[in-house]
C-alpha cells in the first residue's frame, strides 16, 4: 500500500483558496489593531526623504499663531506660522477657503525667492513678488511644507519647511 | 484606494511611484512610502525590534532609497529592495541591541517596556474566527510568522517574489500555499472550533 501523505503536505501543494484569503486578511486585520503603524511615521517619513532628496537646510518654527486652536474650534480667522532658516525668514498665513481647500498668503524676507509648496498629491512653484509676497489658492487641506530657493542662487542647498497641517 | 491597472500588485504599484519620483515628480514619493511602508513596519516588528528600534530602521530604509535611487537598475525590483534592506538592517540593529544588553546592574524599571510581540487584548479578538487565526498562527515557526505578517501586507501576485525577497525557498508560498500556510490551515482545520470549509 502507498502510504498517503500527511494532511500538511497534500494542503501545501494546493492552490490559495478563499479561505487562505481570508487568514491572510484576518493576520492583517489583527497586526494592524494590535501592532499599527505610528500615526504620523510616513508623513515623518516623507518630509525626511525630501529633506534628503533636496540636501536642503530645515527651517524652524520660529511662531504659530493659533495653529493649534483653530483646529479644535470654528473660528474663521487665519492662522500665521513663521519659519526661519539661514538668515532667511518666511510667515505664511493660512485662510479658510471651500470647505476642502484653504488659501495660503505669504510672505519671505528676502525678494527673488521661488516657493515651492509640497502637498499631498502634487507640488507647485510660484515666484515671491517685488515684496516678497506669495500666495497659493485652493490648497487642500492636509500636510503641506515648502522648499525656498533663493533665485540668485539655485546652485546654494533649498530650505525646506517642516510640515504643517493647513 | 488605488484603481489602475497595477491595483492587483504592490510590487507593480511600487515600480510605477518610484518611476515617476525618479522621473522628477517628487510627490510620486509619498505614494510610494504610503503603499509601502506597513509592510515594512510589520517586517521590522516581527524581526523583534522594539517601536522606536522599528521606526529608526523603516526610516532609514527609506533615506537609503534617496541615496541610491539612481543605482537600481530596474524599478521593478524596488520592493523588493525595501524589504531586503529593511531586513538586512533590522538583522543589524538586532545583533547590536544583544551587544547592548543590560548588565544585572542595571534598574530593570528603567528598561523599555515595550514587548515586541503584539500581545492581543480579549476585547480586541471579538469574534471566534479572528480568536483562532491569532491563536495558530502565534503558534507557527518564527520564519512562517514572519512570512505570513509580511505577505498579509501585499497582494496575492507578490507572495512568491516577497517571500524570495526574505530568503525563503522558492515554492514557501505562490502560487501553491506552501509549508507556512499550510501549516497554519492545517491547525486550523484540526480546530473543533473552526467552522470555515473551503
Amino acid at each position: 500500500m502507498n502510504t498517503t501523505p500527511d494532511p500538511e503536505t497534500t494542503l501545501a501543494a494546493g492552490p490559495i483558496d478563499d479561505v487562505d484569503a481570508f487568514v491572510l486578511t484576518q493576520i492583517r486585520h489583527l497586526h494592524e489593531v494590535l501592532d499599527p503603524l505610528p500615526a504620523d511615521l510616513t508623513d515623518r517619513i516623507t518630509f525626511a526623504m525630501s529633506v534628503a532628496a533636496l540636501e536642503a537646510e530645515v527651517a524652524e518654527i520660529v511662531s504659530s499663531a493659533t495653529l493649534e486652536t483653530v483646529r479644535s474650534t470654528q473660528y474663521d480667522r487665519a492662522d500665521t506660522v513663521t519659519f526661519a532658516s539661514d538668515g532667511l525668514s518666511v510667515m505664511v498665513s493660512i485662510e479658510p477657503g471651500a470647505t476642502l481647500t484653504v488659501d495660503i498668503a505669504g510672505w519671505v524676507s528676502e525678494t527673488d525667492v521661488e516657493v515651492e509648496l509640497r502637498e499631498r498629491g502634487r507640488t507647485r512653484t510660484v515666484t515671491t513678488d517685488a515684496d516678497g509676497r506669495f500666495t497659493f489658492a485652493a490648497v487642500e487641506r492636509g500636510l503641506v511644507s515648502f522648499v525656498l530657493r533663493r533665485r540668485a542662487d539655485l546652485s546654494a542647498p533649498p530650505i525646506i519647511t517642516p510640515a504643517i497641517e493647513v | 484606494m488605488q484603481t489602475d491597472a497595477g491595483a492587483d500588485s504592490l510590487a507593480i504599484r511600487a515600480a510605477d511611484a518610484f518611476r515617476a519620483y525618479r522621473s522628477g515628480q517628487s510627490a510620486a514619493m509619498a505614494t510610494l512610502v504610503e503603499d509601502v511602508t506597513p509592510l515594512l513596519w510589520h517586517l521590522a516588528r516581527q524581526q523583534g525590534l522594539s517601536h522606536q528600534g522599528a521606526e529608526d530602521v523603516v526610516q532609514n530604509t527609506w533615506l537609503k532609497l534617496v541615496e541610491h535611487a539612481p543605482s537600481i537598475a530596474d524599478p521593478q525590483s524596488v520592493l523588493k529592495w525595501l524589504i531586503t534592506t529593511t531586513k538586512r538592517e533590522s538583522w543589524s540593529v538586532v545583533a547590536r541591541g544583544h551587544r547592548d544588553e543590560p548588565s544585572p546592574y542595571d534598574d530593570v524599571r528603567e528598561q523599555e517596556p515595550d514587548t515586541t510581540a503584539p500581545s492581543p487584548e480579549d476585547s480586541l479578538l471579538t469574534d471566534l474566527e479572528s480568536q483562532l487565526v491569532w491563536q495558530h498562527f502565534t503558534t507557527l515557526p518564527e520564519r512562517c510568522k514572519t512570512l505570513l505578517r509580511v505577505i498579509a501586507f501585499a497582494e496575492k501576485p507578490d507572495y512568491a517574489a516577497i517571500a524570495a525577497a526574505l530568503g525563503m525557498p522558492v515554492g514557501s508560498i505562490g502560487p501553491t500555499r506552501g509549508r507556512c500556510l499550510a501549516k497554519l490551515r492545517a491547525a486550523l482545520e484540526t480546530d473543533p472550533h473552526w467552522e470555515m470549509t473551503s
